[in-house]
């Protein structure tokens, strides 16, 4: 299927918007938590939710910083929890 | 007073750290503990990226913690979920500050360059070229015949209801079949290195 250049351009905004497949970093930010402690269980990381983490992750070179300091924290039991 | 570490957070539960830090609630010595393990936690990120301020940093986090209260489900525990927003609001102010900062000496002329002028023009057609090759490509390798119909219908104009009958599927699976031909489409973009600035820029949209 060919596409008119402006078919391309209302389809590639319209890719760039096709934000229902991921979450905002606002709304990652409340996953992370479950993400991170998840991390090792690989039934858990296999929900929805825990895709919808690492993707956004994958996308996000912010959030991506923020869940390796995470994993660094929780890893090393210092955020308070059982390690 | 600093608290006794090992009457730290294991001992409470996630719902007793949120009936303590609520207003209102009897959020001293929780309040006392989740600080004392946020300075350690962000003390340990100033140091792999220094020029904010602890103190400021764990205040501002304390806050943004109360604030978002409602927002912790429960899901994990309330010590990772409240790092987390630390560490969101700690960033912040690190990015913040480092966007803040003006250029040094050791940037170069290129640098002075306004992406909107001209040259930087070329560069947008060379990306959108690219960006419109991987598209065609992952319309013609990764979506099935379906997903290729519903996407070309809803760029030509076809209402939904034309689509449905079209493909003899119920306003739900369409929008379902839309969905997962553009996350593919995301995905290869992805893939090729195409971030969603990139694909905004190229196409000024």
């Amino acid at each position: 299927m060919k596409l008119t250049p402006e078919e391309i351009a209302r389809l590639a905004k319209k890719t760039v918007e096709a934000k229902p497949a991921y979450v905002n970093c606002e709304d990652w930010l409340h996953m992370v938590g479950e993400y991170v402690e998840a991390k090792g269980s690989e039934e858990k990381l296999l929900t929805e939710r825990m895709l919808m983490v690492r993707q956004h992750a994958a996308d996000c070179p912010d959030c991506q910083t923020e869940l390796s300091l995470l994993q660094d924290l929780v890893d090393q039991g210092r955020t308070g929890g059982e390690a | 007073m600093q608290p006794d570490s090992a009457k730290w957070a294991p001992e409470r539960t996630n719902e007793d750290w949120v009936a303590a830090l609520r207003p209102g609630g009897a959020g001293g010595e929780a309040s006392g503990e989740l600080r004392a393990l946020l300075e350690g936690a962000l003390g340990k990120v100033l140091r792999m990226h220094p020029g904010a301020n602890l103190d400021d940093l764990v205040q501002a986090a304390m806050l943004r913690i109360v604030e978002k209260l409602d927002r912790f489900d429960g899901r994990s525990r309330f010590t990772t979920w409240a790092h987390a927003v630390a560490l969101r609001v700690a960033m912040n102010e690190i990015r913040g500050q480092r966007r803040a900062q003006p250029p040094g000496g050791s940037v170069d002329a290129a640098s002075d360059v306004d992406p909107h002028d001209g040259a930087p023009d070329s560069m947008d057609k060379l990306q959108r070229d690219e960006i419109i090759e991987v598209l065609h490509r992952v319309i013609e390798t990764q979506l099935t015949a379906r997903q290729r119909s519903a996407i070309l219908g809803e760029l030509r104009g076809r209402s939904r209801a034309d689509l449905c009958k079209e493909l003899e599927t119920e306003p739900n699976a369409l929008y379902k079949l839309l969905h997962d031909a553009r996350h593919k489409l995301r995905i290869g973009l992805s893939e090729a290195g195409v971030t969603d600035d990139d694909v905004t820029g190229a196409f000024g949209f």
